[in-house]
C-alpha cells in the first residue's frame, strides 16, 4: 500500500457537502423525467465519479484484493455515506457491509435495493487505488428489509484497454489511403456517405498506422469484427441487448461516461461513431446534437479524433446543417 | 464562526429525510462529501438529457434542498433578517462551493453576492455561459433556511461566460 503526498493533496481536493435527502430529491426529480432504470444507472456513474475524485489527487494505491479490503474502510470515514466494514474476499472479489447505509435510509422501504450512488463510490474508489476495473452488485440492503447494505465487488469485463490494431497477417486492401484523408488530432469529422464500409476501413486504417481505436456501433460487433477485420479495438454496440457490451440508445449519459473514460485512458484515441442516426430518432434531435457536442469538446480537449458516418439524407436539411456546423466535413465516394 | 450571535441554535433537529426515529439526532451521518469534478459531468449529463433549461432547474433545486438541510441540520437560524449577509458569508465557507467576496443590499431590497471563486464555474471552465446553478439554488436554500422566509437566487454574472467574478441576486420570494 503507498500513501503518497496524502496529507498535503487531500487538504487541496476541492469538495462540497451535500445532505442524503438531497441526493433522495435529485433521485426523485430523476426518476420522474428519465424513469426508475435509467436514474438508477445514473446515479452508479455519479458515485464512480465521485469515488475516483476523491482518491485521484490522493495517490493511494492497493493493489490486492486484501489491501483493498484493508484500505476502502479508512477511506470510506471521511466519505459519510454511512460505517463500513470489510467481509470475505478472495482474489478477484471482495464484500463490503454498510451498517448504515445513508442512501438506503434516505430512500427508505422499498423492496428494492437502493444503494446505487453508493456502489458507484465504492467501485470508483476500488479502481482508483488498485487500477482495476471493478462493477458492484448489491446482494443485501435495508431498502428491502436486510439488516445491513452488502456490496460484493467483482471483476468487470467492460474495462477498455486502449490498443492499436495489429498488422499482422493483413491483408493488403484498397483502403482510403492516408493520402485521400488526413486526419487530425483534436478533431471531429462528419463522414457524409452512403458506404458504411468506407468509414469502417479508414477507422481500421489509422488503428493499424499506431492509433487507440474505440468503435461505437448500431451494427453487431462480431459482424462487425469479422467484416472488417477489426480484432483488437473495443467495440461497444448501441443495443437495447442486455449485455455488457452493450449501451441502450436512450442512455446517452452513460454512453458519454464510456468514452469520456476511454479517452483519458489513451494517447492517440480515434473514435468512430456508427449509428448517430439512430441515436436520434431513439432519444431526439436536440439530445443527440448535445450528446455530439459534448464528445466533440472531449475529443478537442484530449486532442483524440472522432469519426462520425452519418447518411445525409436521412436527416433534414436544416438538422444536417447544425451537425455540420460542429463538424469537419468530409465527403466520403463510393 | 463569526457572527455567531446572530445565529440561533435550534432547540430540536430531526432526521428529516431518514426512516427510524426521527428524533435522534443524526447530522453526522446525513452528509456526504461531493468531488467538485462531478458538478461539469452533472451539468453535462443533464443537458444532454433534459436540455439546458430543464438541467438547470433539476440542478437549482439539487441545491436548493442541500442549502436548506445542511443549514437545518447545523442548527443555525437568524433572529434577524439584517445579519442575513454575514452569516451567509461565514456558512458558504463551510460548504466548499466557493468563497463570497461582497454582499452588498441593493435598492430593491435583494442582495447582490460576488463569488471570486465558485467552484461550479471554475469545474466547468469558459464556457460562454452562466453555469451556477447549484451554486445559486444552495446560496436561496441556505437563506431560507436561515430566516424562515422563501428565498431565489439568480445568478447575474459569471465566470464561465467570461465574467471576472460570478454575480447573484439574493431575494425574497414574492
Amino acid at each position: 500500500m503507498e500513501f503518497d503526498s496524502l496529507d498535503t493533496e487531500t487538504a487541496e481536493t476541492p469538495f462540497f457537502i451535500m445532505p442524503s435527502n438531497a441526493l433522495k430529491s435529485l433521485r426523485d426529480e430523476l426518476a420522474i423525467s428519465e424513469g426508475e432504470k435509467l436514474t438508477n444507472e445514473m446515479l452508479y456513474r455519479y458515485g464512480v465519479r465521485c469515488g475516483e475524485g476523491m482518491i485521484e489527487r490522493m495517490s493511494i494505491k492497493a493493489s490486492s484484493t486484501e489491501e483493498i479490503s484493508k484500505v476502502v474502510p479508512n477511506l470510506w470515514a471521511g466519505v459519510g455515506l454511512g460505517r463500513v466494514s470489510a467481509g470475505p474476499f478472495t482474489a478477484e472479489e471482495l464484500t463490503f457491509n454498510f451498517q448504515e447505509s445513508i442512501e438506503a435510509r434516505a430512500v427508505g422501504k422499498t423492496n428494492e435495493s437502493s444503494c446505487h450512488f453508493t456502489r458507484g463510490y465504492l467501485v470508483g474508489i476500488a479502481q482508483q487505488i488498485s487500477d482495476k476495473s471493478f462493477k458492484a452488485v448489491e446482494t443485501a440492503c435495508l431498502s428491502r428489509g436486510d439488516d445491513v447494505c452488502t456490496i460484493k465487488l467483482l471483476p468487470s469485463t467492460e474495462y477498455f484497454e486502449p490498443v492499436a490494431e495489429s498488422t499482422e497477417g493483413a491483408a493488403k486492401k484498397d483502403y482510403i489511403g492516408e493520402s485521400s484523408i488526413k486526419l487530425e488530432p483534436g478533431v471531429s469529422y462528419l463522414l457524409e456517405t452512403d458506404d458504411l464500409a468506407r468509414c469502417y476501413e479508414l477507422f481500421l486504417e489509422r488503428t493499424m498506422a499506431g492509433a487507440q481505436g474505440l468503435c461505437i456501433t448500431r451494427d453487431f460487433p462480431d459482424r462487425v469484427r469479422s467484416k472488417f477485420n477489426i480484432k483488437k479495438s473495443p467495440v461497444i454496440w448501441l443495443s437495447n441487448a442486455d449485455l455488457e457490451y452493450a449501451v441502450e440508445p436512450v442512455q446517452l449519459g452513460k454512453l458519454y461516461h464510456k468514452i469520456e473514460d476511454f479517452l483519458k485512458k489513451t494517447e492517440k484515441g480515434l473514435i468512430i461513431l456508427v449509428g448517430i442516426e439512430y441515436l436520434i430518432t431513439q432519444n431526439n434531435y436536440s439530445s443527440a446534437l448535445k450528446f455530439l457536442q459534448l464528445i466533440k469538446d472531449q475529443i478537442s480537449i484530449f486532442g483524440a479524433t472522432l469519426l462520425v458516418p452519418i447518411v445525409p439524407d436521412a436527416l433534414a436539411e436544416k438538422d444536417l446543417k447544425l451537425i455540420e456546423r460542429e463538424f469537419e466535413t468530409i465527403k466520403v465516394e463510393k | 464562526m463569526k457572527g455567531g450571535s446572530t445565529l440561533l441554535k435550534k432547540d430540536h433537529v430531526t432526521s428529516e429525510g431518514l426512516t427510524g426515529d426521527p428524533t435522534v439526532p443524526d447530522v453526522r451521518a446525513s452528509f456526504f462529501i461531493v468531488p467538485t469534478d462531478i458538478l461539469e459531468a452533472l451539468h453535462q449529463e443533464f443537458s444532454a438529457l433534459a436540455g439546458e433549461r430543464s438541467s438547470s432547474g433539476i440542478l437549482y433545486r439539487t441545491g436548493y434542498r442541500c442549502g436548506q438541510t445542511v443549514t437545518a441540520k447545523m442548527n443555525f437560524q437568524l433572529d434577524d433578517d439584517g445579519m442575513l449577509g454575514d452569516a451567509l458569508t461565514n456558512l458558504w465557507i463551510e460548504i466548499g462551493l466557493g468563497r463570497i467576496s461582497s454582499i452588498i443590499p441593493t435598492d430593491e431590497g435583494a442582495l447582490k453576492i460576488v463569488s471570486e471563486e465558485s467552484t461550479e464555474a471554475r469545474s466547468m471552465g469558459i464556457v460562454r455561459k452562466k453555469v451556477c446553478d447549484i451554486t445559486t439554488g444552495y446560496l436561496a436554500g441556505t437563506a431560507s433556511a436561515l430566516t424562515g422566509h422563501d428565498f431565489v437566487c439568480e445568478e447575474t454574472r459569471c465566470f464561465s461566460n467570461g465574467a471576472e467574478q460570478c454575480e447573484y441576486i439574493l431575494r425574497r420570494k414574492v
